[in-house]
C-alpha cells in the first residue's frame, strides 16, 4: 500500500500506509491527524481537510477541478501554490511516499 | 380572552396610582394572545441577553437561543468578534445548530451546507448547475449583538437605541462595581412551569423573602429595612445590606477602593424585561428570562466572582457553598412561582393590592403596558 507522511502545525509528523482508494480525508481522520476536520463529510463543502502537498509530487496528483479550486479560496490557513481539499485526493499507487503539510490546528 | 381584552385590562389596572396599585390582572398572565402580543411588541424590540460573553471563549465558542420565537446562534467568530446570526440554513430551512460548544464552521446537518463563523456561505455540495445559487450572496442574516458590561444583549429591532441609553441610570448606581469584570464561574438552563412574568415579578420584590426563603435567607431579611426606590424607564431595582454571613457577598479585603456600606450592599436589577441582576462586591447571579408558552418560562441561570474574588485562593470554596445556597433559594422560588401559577387558574384568581415593598412590580406592570398598549401608561 502507498505510504503518506502528514506533518502537522505541530510538527508532529504521522506515516502510515494507506489503502489505494480511500481519500486522503479518511485516512487522516482514521489516524487522528490534528487539522484535519472535515466538517462536512467530504461533500466539498467546508474547507477544513485543508493540505499541502510537496510541490514536487504536486502534478502528479492532477489539478483540483472547479468547484475544488473554489472552495480552495475559503480555506482558513491562507491557500499556497499546492494546497488541496485532502477529501477529493483518491489515493492510487502514484501516491506512495507523498509528504503532505497540514496548515490547520 | 382576546389580545384587546388582556391589554386594557392592563392599562386601566396600571392607571390606578401606586398607593392605591393592585397585582396585574390574570389575563396578562394566562392569554396566548397577550404573549403573541408580548413577543412581537416586547421581546422582538428589546435587549435579551443571552448570558455573559466570557462564556464564550475562543473562536468557534457557540451557543444557541430563541428570541420571540426567532432561532438565533450567538457565536465568537474567528476575529473573536461576537456575533450573533439566524440559525435558519439559507437552503431548506432546517435548525443548523444546537445547545451550546465549540464548533470550526456552522454545517447543516441536513445537506452540509457549511457558513463560516461571520455566517457567510463558505459551500454547498453539488449547487454548481443551478445558475439561481451564488455563494457570494448567499449568508446567515445578522442579529444586533452587543457586549454590554460583559453581558451578551440581542435584540431583532435595528433601531432600538444601544444598552447604555435603555438601560440609562445603571451607570449611576453600580457603575462603580464594574460589571464587565466579573467572570462567569457557572451557567444553567432550566424551564419552570409558570409564566416568565410571575418569575421576573418575583425577583424584582424581596417582600417575599422571609415567608418563601423561611427555610434559607429569609430570617436574614427585615421588611422594614427594604427601600424600593422608584425605578428608571428601562428598569427597576432595590438594594439590601448584608451581614459577614456571606463573606462573598462582601468587598474581598484586597478591594481597597470600596468604603463604608458600599462594601456590604447587595443590588438587584431588573432590566426590562428578562434580565435579572444580583450584584454584590464579591459575587453575581443573573436569570435571563423567554417566556416558552404562557405557562412555562425558559430560564438562563447564571452566576460568579468579583476580579479580586478570583484571585483569591479561596474563592471555589467560598463559591461552592453560595452555589448551594443560591440553588436552595432558586428551588424555593420555583415552588412559589408555581403555585402563582397553578393558582391562577382558579375562577376565583382576582389581583389584590401590592404592597409598598412591590413598587417595582408596580413599575414593571407599567411597562409592559406601555409596550403593548402604546400610549395608555402617562408619560
Amino acid at each position: 500500500m502507498p505510504r503518506i507522511t502528514w506533518i502537522c502545525a505541530s510538527g508532529r509528523e504521522v506515516e502510515a500506509e494507506v489503502a489505494v482508494g480511500r481519500t486522503l480525508m479518511e485516512a487522516a481522520r482514521g489516524l487522528g491527524i490534528e487539522g484535519i476536520h472535515s466538517e462536512c463529510g467530504g461533500n466539498l463543502a467546508c474547507a477544513t481537510c485543508h493540505v499541502v502537498v510537496d510541490p514536487a509530487r504536486a502534478a502528479a496528483l492532477g489539478s483540483p477541478d472547479a468547484m475544488e479550486d473554489d472552495m480552495l479560496d475559503m480555506v482558513d490557513a491562507g491557500r499556497e501554490p499546492t494546497s488541496r481539499l485532502s477529501c477529493q485526493l483518491t489515493v492510487t499507487p502514484a501516491f506512495d511516499g507523498l509528504r503532505l503539510t497540514v496548515p490547520g490546528v | 380572552m382576546n389580545k384587546v381584552t388582556a391589554a386594557k385590562e392592563l392599562a386601566d389596572n396600571v392607571a390606578t396610582p401606586f398607593e392605591s396599585a393592585q397585582a396585574m390582572p390574570a389575563s396578562v398572565y394566562k392569554s396566548p394572545d397577550f404573549l403573541a402580543l408580548e413577543q412581537s411588541e416586547i421581546f422582538a424590540k428589546s435587549w435579551i441577553c443571552a448570558g455573559r460573553a466570557d462564556a464564550l471563549k475562543g473562536p468557534g465558542a457557540y451557543m444557541t437561543l430563541e428570541v420571540a420565537g426567532e432561532a438565533i446562534i450567538v457565536v465568537r467568530d474567528q476575529d473573536e468578534v461576537l456575533r450573533a446570526m439566524s440559525n435558519v440554513c439559507r437552503h431548506r430551512m432546517s435548525i443548523l445548530l444546537e445547545g451550546r460548544g465549540t464548533t470550526r464552521t456552522i454545517t447543516c446537518p441536513y445537506h452540509a451546507w457549511t457558513y463560516s463563523l461571520d455566517g457567510s456561505l463558505r459551500g454547498a455540495p453539488a449547487m454548481e448547475l443551478n445558475g439561481s445559487f451564488c455563494k457570494k450572496d448567499t449568508r446567515l442574516p445578522a442579529i444586533r449583538c452587543v457586549d454590554w458590561k460583559g453581558w451578551i444583549m440581542l435584540t431583532l429591532d435595528d433601531s432600538l437605541p444601544e444598552p447604555d441609553v435603555v438601560f440609562a441610570g445603571v451607570d449611576d448606581l453600580v457603575g462603580y462595581l464594574d460589571m464587565s469584570s466579573y467572570v462567569e464561574t457557572f451557567r444553567e438552563e432550566h424551564r419552570w412551569n409558570t409564566n416568565w412574568k410571575i418569575l421576573a415579578e418575583n425577583f424584582m420584590e424581596s417582600y417575599h423573602l422571609p415567608m418563601c426563603h423561611g427555610g434559607t435567607i429569609g430570617g436574614a431579611t427585615k421588611l422594614k429595612d427594604m427601600v424600593c426606590p422608584e425605578g428608571y424607564p428601562g428598569f427597576n431595582y432595590h438594594h439590601i445590606l448584608k451581614d459577614d454571613t456571606v463573606p462573598l457577598a462582601l468587598a474581598h479585603p484586597t478591594n481597597t477602593v470600596l468604603e463604608g456600606e458600599d462594601r456590604r450592599r447587595t443590588w438587584l436589577l431588573a432590566l426590562y424585561p428578562s434580565l435579572m441582576i444580583t450584584l454584590t462586591p464579591g459575587y453575581f447571579w443573573y436569570l435571563s428570562l423567554v417566556p416558552d408558552g404562557p405557562d412555562h418560562v425558559k430560564i438562563l441561570y447564571g452566576g460568579g466572582l468579583s476580579p479580586e474574588f478570583m484571585q483569591d485562593p479561596k474563592a471555589p470554596e467560598y463559591f461552592a457553598a453560595l452555589k448551594a445556597l443560591l440553588d436552595d433559594v432558586n428551588e424555593e422560588d420555583k415552588g412559589c412561582t408555581e403555585r402563582v401559577w397553578q393558582g391562577l387558574q382558579s375562577r376565583f384568581a382576582v389581583p389584590g393590592p401590592l404592597s409598598h415593598l412591590e413598587r417595582p412590580n408596580y413599575e414593571f406592570a407599567q411597562w409592559i403596558s406601555g409596550k403593548v398598549s402604546p400610549g395608555s401608561v402617562p408619560a
